[in-house]
Parts: C-alpha cells; sequence; structure tokens
C-alpha cells in the first residue's frame, strides 16, 4: 500500500464509503440476496481491486458505487455524500459527474469514430473536454479516426478508458475490463489503468475474478456470496506487466 | 405435451408481443380489408345479376329507324331469347307546386314484359282497366312520398292531367335514375321515372319514342349473337343501340362498384406489405440476438431445415393468426357494406353469399407475403456456422460515414451527437428501408383518400362554377322567342336570359356513333364556359361544333375531322365539322352556336339546310343573393314555363354527399397513420433492443434519458424525412392512376391535390412516426442498465 493511500483522508476526492449495505433481488418467488450488510471503505486516490467467483456480488457492488443500481438498504457516501436515497435523475446527475466506467465488452457506437466516440460523452454530458488529449494520453494518438471495427480489443478498450476520462471524473470503475482480452493485451490495458491512478490520483475500483490482478492493487476486497469476507492493504503492489494469468 | 421447441418458438414471441402484435395487426386489416372489399364487390354483382335475371333485363335496346321491323328480325334470330318493344317519351310532371321533367316508360298494362320488368314493391302492377293508372319509380315516390291511391299531374297535348298511381316500382334500368349518361347525376326534384301503359302513351307521343329490347339466351354464343342484332339494328335504320353494359344506370353503377375492386387491390398491397417488412425486421434481429443459441444447436446436430422451418414459423404463425381473424371479420364486414350499400342506392335486392375462397385467398396472400420476407432472415438463421456462434462472435457493425455525409462533406463538422443520429439512422438498411416503405404506404393511403376529395371538390367546382354558369334551366311549351325571353327578364331576381336548344344528338362519324346530347348557345353566352385541355377557355365557334373530349378517342375525332349530329327528337342531322374539344367533368356533351339548321335525317351532307330550329330552352341567371326556391317559383308561373331545373341543386346535393366522403377520409387518415404507427413501432423497438448495451453505456455514463431518446428519436425522424420525399411522390402517381381509373366519358377526375392537403398527409404520417417511437422510448427508460451493461454490443 502506498503512502498516499495510507494517508488520504476519508473524505478525499472520490473517496467512498459503504455502511451495511445490502441488495436484494426480487426473481419471482424466489429473493436473491447480491449484497449482504457489506461494510467497506474505498479510499481516495487508491486502487482497489475486488475479487470473487462468478455471483459474490462484486458487480452489484460496482453498480450500486456506480449508481447505476440503488441499495435495498444502508448508506453509500461518495465524498460524504449519500447517494442511497437518490432518485433516478439525481443517480444520472452523479453518474455525469463523478462516475466514468469501464466494461467489459467496450460498449463503443459502432458508427462513430474513436474520436468521435470519446467526444460524444464529452458534448451529451457537457465537458467541454479535449477528446484528442485524452485518446493521445491513452496511446491511441495515431488512431483517431478509426472505427471500432477497425480497432484490436485492446485499442477499443482504450477508446472506452479514454471515453470514461473526457469528463474529469472522481471515480473510475471497472468491470471486468481485461475479460475480453489476451494476456499481453490486458496487461498493457491495466498498465494504463495503473498510471492514471498513480500519476492523476484517480480513484479506481477494478472488478475481476482473475486473481492475478489482485497484486497490482493498493487494497483488495474479496467478496463470496454477497459479503466481504477480506479486505487487504497490498504493501508492495507489482506493476501490471508483471501480472500473468 | 408441448414440444420445448415450440415451447420456445411461443415464448420468443411473447417476449417481442408488442412486436408480433404488430404483424397480426397489419395482416389483419390487409386480409379483413380485402376480404371486405372484394366480397362487397361480388355481393353486388350478384344482387345486380339477380336483380337483371329476375327482371329479364335487356341485353340490348334499340331506337330509331324501324324498331318493328328490327324486333320481328331480332325474334328469329338464333339466341335471342325475348323481344319486347315499348315507348318511351319526356315530359313534365307535377307534385303540389312542383314541376319537374318526367321519362313516360310504356308497359303493357295486361302482364308484365317480357323485357325490363319493374319488381312491385308497393301496391300493384298496371291495370287494363284503369288505363290512366301508373306506376312511379321509387327514387320518385320516395322524395316526393307517393304511394298507391296517390295522384301526381302529367303535361299533356291536353293541358294538365292527373293520374293515379297504383303502385311503386323499381327498374333495373333506373336502379340508378340517370336520364342519359351525360345526365348522370339527376336528382329526383328535377328527373323521374313513371312506368304507364303503353297503348295510351303511343297516342300521346305519336307514335315517337319506340324502343325495341333483347335479351340473348343462356347459353347461347352472347357476342355473335349480340353483333347479329346490332347489324339488324343497323339494317333497319336504328339510331341509337344501346348494350346492357352501356345502358346509364347499370353502367353508372359499375363505376361506382369499381371502387370496391380498387380497393380490394390497394388494400392488402399496403398492409400486408407492412406486415410483410415488419416480420422481416423482427425475425432478423431475433436471428442475430440468438445465434450463439443456433450455433450450440447446430453444434448439437439440430438440422439446418429444422433451424429454418421454426424462424420461418415465427413469421407465418402470427400471420396466420391475423389472417384467420381479418377473414372472418372480412366476411362479416362485407355483409355490413353490402347491405349499407343496396340500402343507401334503395337496390331492392341483396344477394350475400360467403365466398369462402376469397377469406382462404386472403389468408394465403397473407401467410405468402410474411412466409417471403421472413425467409431470408430464417435461411440466415439455418446457416449460422456453428463454431463461430459458440465464440459468441458477432458480425461486427462496421463504421462508416453515412451516405449523407459522403454526399455533403460539410456534414462530417457537425458534433458527435448529431453524427451519431445520422449514421444511427442508416446503420442496418433492412430496418431502414422498413421504416421507410412503412412512411411510403401510409402516404399512399392518406393522399388516395384525401386526393379523391380534393378532386371531388375541384370537379364540382370547376363543372359549376366555371362550365354550367346558368342557375336555371327554363323549360317551355313553346319555342323561347323574344316575347317569352322578355316575360322571363321582366321577373324580378333575373339578371340575364339566354335562348338556348337542348336535344338528344347521335354523333356519327365512320368510326361508329355516340348517344349525347347537342346544346346550341348565342355565340357569346355568358351562360357556359368551355374549358378545353388544360384549363384553356375556348369560344363557342360561329360554326362547327365543340365535342367532349372522351369522344376525341371513342371515335377516333380530330379538330377538323367531318361529323354528323343526328337530331332525333326534331327529325334533323347537322352535318358539320369538329371544331375543338371541351374538357368537362361531367359528360360528354356536343355543343353548338345557335341558329341551329341542319338537313333532312334522310338528305346527306349536300341536302339542302331547313330553316332554323327554334330554341326550346331559356337559361337563365339570377341576381346575387336572390331566394333560388322562390325564384323557382316565380319562374314557374310565368305562362309558357312548364318546368324550371335549379343548375345548382345538383352542386348543392353534391356537396352534402362529401359529408359521407369526408367519414371515408377520416377512416383512411386513421388507417395509414396505424400503418404508419405499426411499422415504426416495430422498428424502432428493434432498434433499441439491438443496442441496449450501446444505450445503456450512454446512460451509465451519466447522459440524461431526454438525451437518449432525442438521439433515438432523431434517428427515426430522419429516416421519417428520408421516406417522405419519395412517399410523397409515389402517393401521388398512386393517387393519380387510382382516380384515373374512374375516368369514362360520364366523369374526368383528374387527381388534384391541395397543399393543405400535402401539409395534411406529412403532418399524419409525421406525428404517428412520432407517437409510434414512445413505447420504444419508455422502454429505454425501464432498462435494466445493470444488465445491459453487461451485453456484449453489437
Amino acid at each position: 500500500m502506498t503512502q498516499a493511500f495510507k494517508d488520504s483522508p476519508v473524505t478525499a476526492r472520490g473517496a467512498v464509503t459503504l455502511r451495511s449495505v445490502s441488495k436484494t433481488y426480487d426473481r419471482g418467488a424466489v429473493p436473491v440476496h447480491a449484497l449482504k450488510q457489506v461494510d467497506l471503505e474505498l479510499p481516495a486516490g487508491a486502487m482497489t481491486v475486488v475479487l470473487g467467483p462468478s455471483g459474490s456480488g462484486k458487480t452489484t457492488l460496482l453498480n450500486v458505487v456506480g449508481g447505476i443500481d440503488s441499495p435495498s438498504q444502508g448508506e453509500v457516501l461518495v465524498d460524504g455524500r449519500d447517494i442511497a436515497g437518490d432518485d433516478e435523475r439525481s443517480l444520472t446527475e452523479y453518474r455525469r459527474s463523478t462516475v466514468g466506467f469501464v466494461f467489459q465488452f467496450f460498449n463503443l457506437v459502432p458508427t462513430l469514430t474513436a474520436l468521435e466516440n470519446v467526444a460524444l460523452i464529452a458534448e451529451l454530458t457537457g465537458h467541454a473536454g479535449d477528446a484528442r488529449g485524452v485518446l493521445e494520453r491513452v496511446g491511441l494518438g495515431d488512431r483517431l479516426h478509426h472505427f471500432p471495427s477497425a480497432l484490436s480489443g485492446g485499442e477499443q478498450q482504450r477508446v472506452a478508458i479514454a471515453r470514461a476520462l473526457s469528463k474529469g471524473p472522481k471515480l473510475l470503475l471497472c468491470d471486468e475490463p481485461t475479460g475480453a482480452l489476451d494476456l499481453d493485451t490486458g496487461r498493457s490495458v491495466l498498465s494504463l489503468l495503473r498510471d492514471l491512478n498513480r500519476n492523476h490520483g484517480l480513484s479506481t475500483v477494478l472488478v475481476t475474478h482473475n486473481n492475478a490482478i489482485a497484486g497490482m492493487a493498493d487494497q483488495v476486497v474479496r467478496m463470496r456470496s454477497g459479503e466481504v469476507v477480506a479486505t487487504e492493504a497490498v504493501a508492495e503492489p507489482v506493476e501490471a506487466a508483471e501480472v500473468t494469468w | 405435451m408441448v414440444s420445448a421447441w415450440w415451447r420456445k418458438a411461443w415464448r420468443d414471441v411473447l417476449r417481442r408481443r408488442g412486436q408480433f402484435a404488430a404483424v397480426i395487426a397489419t395482416t389483419f386489416l390487409g386480409v379483413a380489408l380485402f376480404g371486405a372489399s372484394y366480397d362487397a364487390y361480388r355481393n353486388l354483382l350478384s344482387s345486380y345479376d339477380t336483380l337483371f335475371a329476375r327482371t329479364h333485363f335487356a341485353d340490348l335496346t334499340v331506337a330509331g329507324g324501324d324498331v318493328g321491323g328490327f324486333s320481328d328480325e331480332a325474334r328469329t334470330l338464333p339466341g335471342v331469347a325475348q323481344v319486347a318493344t315499348r315507348s318511351v317519351t319526356e315530359s313534365y310532371a307535377r307534385v303540389g307546386d312542383h314541376r319537374f321533367i318526367v321519362r313516360l316508360v310504356g308497359m303493357p298494362p295486361q302482364h308484365q314484359p317480357a323485357v325490363d320488368q319493374v319488381m312491385v314493391l308497393r301496391g300493384r302492377y298496371l291495370d287494363p282497366a284503369r288505363l290512366s293508372g301508373v306506376l312511379v319509380e321509387q327514387h320518385l315516390a320516395d322524395y316526393y312520398h307517393l304511394g298507391p291511391g296517390d295522384t301526381l299531374q302529367l303535361r299533356t297535348p291536353f293541358g294538365w292531367t292527373k293520374v293515379p298511381i297504383l303502385g311503386v316500382a323499381a327498374s333495373p334500368g333506373y336502379l340508378w335514375p340517370a336520364r342519359s349518361r351525360q345526365d348522370i347525376l339527376t336528382l329526383p326534384q328535377d328527373f323521374g321515372v313513371v312506368f304507364a301503359p303503353d297503348g295510351p302513351l303511343q297516342l300521346l307521343s305519336g307514335g315517337h319514342g319506340r324502343e325495341a329490347m333483347v335479351t340473348v339466351a343462356a347459353g347461347a354464343d352472347r357476342p355473335a349473337v349480340m353483333t347479329r342484332l346490332e347489324s339488324a339494328a343497323r339494317a333497319h335504320g336504328a339510331t341509337s343501340i344501346t348494350t346492357r353494359a352501356d345502358q346509364p344506370s347499370n353502367a353508372a353503377l359499375h363505376e361506382d362498384m369499381a371502387g370496391f375492386g380498387e380497393m380490394a387491390l390497394m388494400f392488402p398491397i399496403l398492409f400486408l406489405g407492412a406486415a410483410a417488412f415488419t416480420a422481416f425486421v423482427i425475425i432478423s434481429r431475433l436471428v442475430h440476438s440468438q445465434r450463439s443459441l443456433i450455433g450450440s444447436l447446430r453444434a448439437n446436430g439440430v438440422r439446418r431445415r429444422t433451424i429454418l422451418l421454426h424462424h420461418l414459423a415465427l413469421g407465418v404463425g402470427p400471420a396466420a393468426v391475423g389472417g384467420v381473424l381479418g377473414a372472418l371479420a372480412g366476411e362479416g364486414l362485407a355483409i355490413v357494406i353490402s347491405r349499407l350499400y343496396t340500402g343507401a342506392l334503395k337496390i331492392p335486392l341483396t344477394v350475400i353469399t360467403p365466398h369462402p375462397l376469397v377469406a382462404l385467398s386472403g389468408v394465403a396472400m397473407a401467410l405468402v407475403a410474411v412466409a417471403v420476407a421472413a425467409l431470408a432472415p430464417a435461411l440466415d438463421a439455418s446457416r449460422v456456422p456453428p463454431a463461430e456462434a459458440m465464440r459468441g462472435v458477432q458480425p461486427p457493425t462496421r463504421g462508416a460515414p453515412s451516405a449523407l455525409e459522403r454526399l455533403v462533406p460539410v456534414l462530417s463538422r457537425l458534433p458527435a451527437s448529431s453524427k451519431l443520429v445520422l449514421r444511427g439512422a442508416l446503420r442496418s438498411p433492412g430496418r431502414s428501408l422498413t421504416t421507410v416503405a412503412g412512411v411510403v404506404l401510409s402516404l399512399v393511403l392518406v393522399m388516395v383518400s384525401l386526393g379523391m376529395l380534393d378532386t371531388t371538390k375541384v370537379l364540382l367546382s370547376r363543372q359549376f362554377d366555371r362550365v354550367q354558369r346558368d342557375d336555371a334551366q327554363v323549360y317551355l311549351t313553346g319555342p323561347a322567342d323574344a316575347a317569352m325571353l322578355k316575360r322571363i327578364t321582366d321577373q324580378t331576381g333575373v339578371a340575364a336570359v339566354e335562348p338556348a336548344l337542348q336535344t338528344r344528338a347521335v354523333v356519327r362519324t365512320s368510326s361508329g356513333s355516340y348517344d349525347t346530347a347537342l346544346t346550341a348557345l348565342r355565340p357569346n353566352t355568358q351562360m357556359h364556359g368551355f374549358l378545353g385541355r388544360g384549363n384553356r377557355t375556348l369560344a363557342l365557334p360561329d360554326h362547327g361544333v365543340l365535342l367532349g373530349t372522351a369522344l376525341r378517342r371513342r371515335l377516333d375525332l380530330s379538330v377538323g375531322d367531318p361529323v354528323t349530329l343526328d337530331l332525333l327528337d326534331l327529325k334533323r342531322s347537322l352535318h358539320t365539322t369538329v371544331a375543338g374539344f371541351v374538357d368537362e367533368p361531367l359528360g360528354t356533351f356536343a355543343y353548338a352556336a345557335l341558329p341551329v339548321t341542319g338537313t333532312s335525317p334522310s338528305g346527306g351532307a349536300d341536302a339542302a339546310s331547313l330553316p332554323p330550329l327554334d330554341p326550346n330552352l331559356a337559361l337563365v341567371r339570377y341576381r346575387a343573393g336572390v331566394d333560388r326556391a322562390a325564384m323557382r317559383q316565380r319562374l314557374e308561373g310565368i305562362p309558357g314555363v312548364v318546368a324550371v331545373i335549379d343548375t345548382h341543386s345538383l352542386a348543392v346535393a353534391a356537396n352534402r354527399l362529401m359529408g359521407l366522403f369526408y367519414v371515408i377520409v377520416g377512416v383512411m387518415l386513421v388507417f395509414g397513420a396505424a400503418l404508419a404507427f405499426a411499422l415504426i413501432f416495430s422498428t424502432m423497438t428493434v432498434a433499441i433492443s439491438e443496442r441496449s448495451s450501446e444505450l445503456a453505456n450512454l446512460r451509465a455514463a451519466g447522459v440524461r434519458r431526454r438525451q437518449i431518446a432525442t438521439i433515438v428519436g432523431g434517428e427515426n425522424l430522419v429516416l421519417v424525412l428520408l421516406g417522405l420525399v419519395p412517399g410523397l411522390i409515389v402517393a401521388y402517381l398512386t393517387a393519380a392512376v387510382f382516380m384515373a381509373s374512374f375516368n369514362s366519358d360520364m366523369f374526368r377526375f383528374d387527381l388534384h391535390v391541395t397543399p393543405l392537403t400535402w401539409a395534411v398527409a406529412v403532418a399524419a404520417v409525421v406525428l404517428a412516426a412520432l407517437a409510434s417511437q414512445w413505447p420504444a422510448l419508455a422502454s429505454v427508460d425501464r432498462m435494466d442498465l445493470a444488465a445491459a451493461v453487461r451485453e456484449r454490443g453489437q
């Protein structure tokens, strides 16, 4: 765990606190308890990896923190403000101003170029961002005018990351960002995420089932059956290039 | 137990019930409207045929020349069933203060004639013991509330003569009580038919106006018999030979009925086309979304044919449901329409026959249309490579600038959100085409109906404002001489009077002949406008005749060609030339300048001219704002005036009928909007489900709902706008063809479309398109973001 991470106050930018958060889905006759009384701190500026097998609740956790979903119970404090009781409109504004998402399958608009995909989000969320600059920052300066079908998986994921960054979020939430990528490509994406976290202090939460990725985090949260079973600080996170699976 | 395979199909349909409901609805409408219009058409034909058979309606009517000689010869010709003769003449009648033109049709008083019998609706047939007793045709009887025991007055050489009414009858020759082919739209207040004992009528008419009617035997070689009869008629000097098809009432009824036939063609094309497009889009999307599943099935040995048939069934099943329901509804609607129609026209017989073949044809058309549309995606499903589908590799949507951006490079400077709209609209050619098709088909339906309304309004305006400029036609006991004209002019409220000659005329050339009427007017007449092609105004020539434009083709005539007009009632023939052609909405007439001379009918073109004929009619124009009913009474009170016809009463009646038109147009507008709604609803819903992960990602990034709605709605609007231009062109052309199909020598329906109609058509379709997107946009609001963002994008 880095010193910066240890010293960062809970109320700094992008700090998240979950208190007794539960989420239950009604799926016909049998309710599904996706989260059960979760208490968790996600420090500002840290990279947190949430690990767990399929069905452990890690994606639900990400969705609740990201404002895509609301908890059935509990508090979700983001920089001190509880978003748990927010209505749909407020959650939209929260996501607009605070959160950037990166998903496993990129979800780019296939009819827009890389530059246009990034510019689109900036336009629609009212952020006068530099789409070109952001894409250069993620190493795609020479692929600006390519459509997604002409980009590799890794390049598409970089566009997705650039798109998330274009809004200047406080929190970057990544759901299996390397799930659709091979080892080398996955490493390069992880390396990019780590750089963004370290060099720009961007609070990052990365959900994965891949245990190997935990080594590069500042904090690892292990989940099973909707509960947090362990939270560990990583003393010396490894570089992304050293991660292997 | 239902197989799991069919259970899957059922659940696939249930999950997309809105979309499949659109297929069912459009199929239902197409088949129902086809069945209703075609069955109604068949029922009406059967009703007429049954009535004509029962009354022995004449196959041929011959007038002029030696009618007796023709009848004798006709009886000897093979294939002839019956021959009868009668007198037919016109006079005037009076009921209370109302005077009108009456056609007196002779009937044997002892029994019904062998040909052209009547159906006695109330009272009894003629009575040989009461030779003054008459039957009144039903339209006349209904208008004046006449029945058995009442009387009416007939104008005879002895003055006004009261005659008792023995009964009310319907006649096959007057189901549509037209005075002639040129006077198809006559009102019962102006013209009626009375059936009188033939013997006294013959005396009254001085032996003129004799007709022979012939029926052809069942099973005979009809064309051959007709040819022999026509040849015999000409040999006996007949001046008028009218087949059943050309008989004015029958011709008018068939023209009217033709509309049902047109609709029976148009509706299935529009609605089943829409159903086919919709099915194509839905099943294509279904296949796309289930590629992995299909691949795994194929990997496990499921045959291609099974996959193909399964996906075909997804289209054909809903089409079958809609088709069967539509066929049943169509049968019911046909009965309602048939009864309403015969009731409105007072057809005394309604034959309703179920036509199972029509219903089956409708269902078959629906199944074929949708099966053809579903075939492409079903084949695509059957060809999904198992390995590729198992890997979950979706064929990537290839990105490229839109065609519009390539055509208009400056569009590349648009912001990304605008480009998203442009490119999204055209991203799936099949769906784009379906949306555009929905717009086009809807515009066709709306434009045909609104165009019909506009055209009819223009027709009436042209006829009664620009062509017929008189307010009244005054029929006289004597000639319209100076003294009579002065008596009319002196009446309060009269602005202008002109003499005119109006008489039946047969236009004869080497190519054939045509029964019409000649109207002769002052050379500089103010009572009639002569409109040529393209609304050009023509002058009434001093020499020669103006003819209705239909005769150009019928008699192969051009300006300058010689032509003979046989003025039957006046025993004159006019040898003249064609001075021009008039383009009039109603009828095909001949016009000449007064005075009309002519020669003896037996003389040729070189025969000496006879003295000029006296005008027999006065045309009157009223001062503005006068009470027309009072004017009519005032004019009828002038000595020597026997009847006054208000020219504009027909216009008033026609405008009242427009109310029915508005109902029809309203119904068509609703259908058109429903068509657009169904198609665009389906394509929008499919488009959104296909892009759920993409849209969910935008929502996850904080893009507001309204912004998503604007993007998706904007794409839809682009397609609707793209469809408008070709749609308006196709709609206009279709409407023009539709209206032109009604053109004949009796009517000219040249399509007119007002600017307001263009606007209404566009507005109706755009509004329907906007409304149709709401269910789909509501589904965006309800989207499970958490689930959607985890889907693989497409």
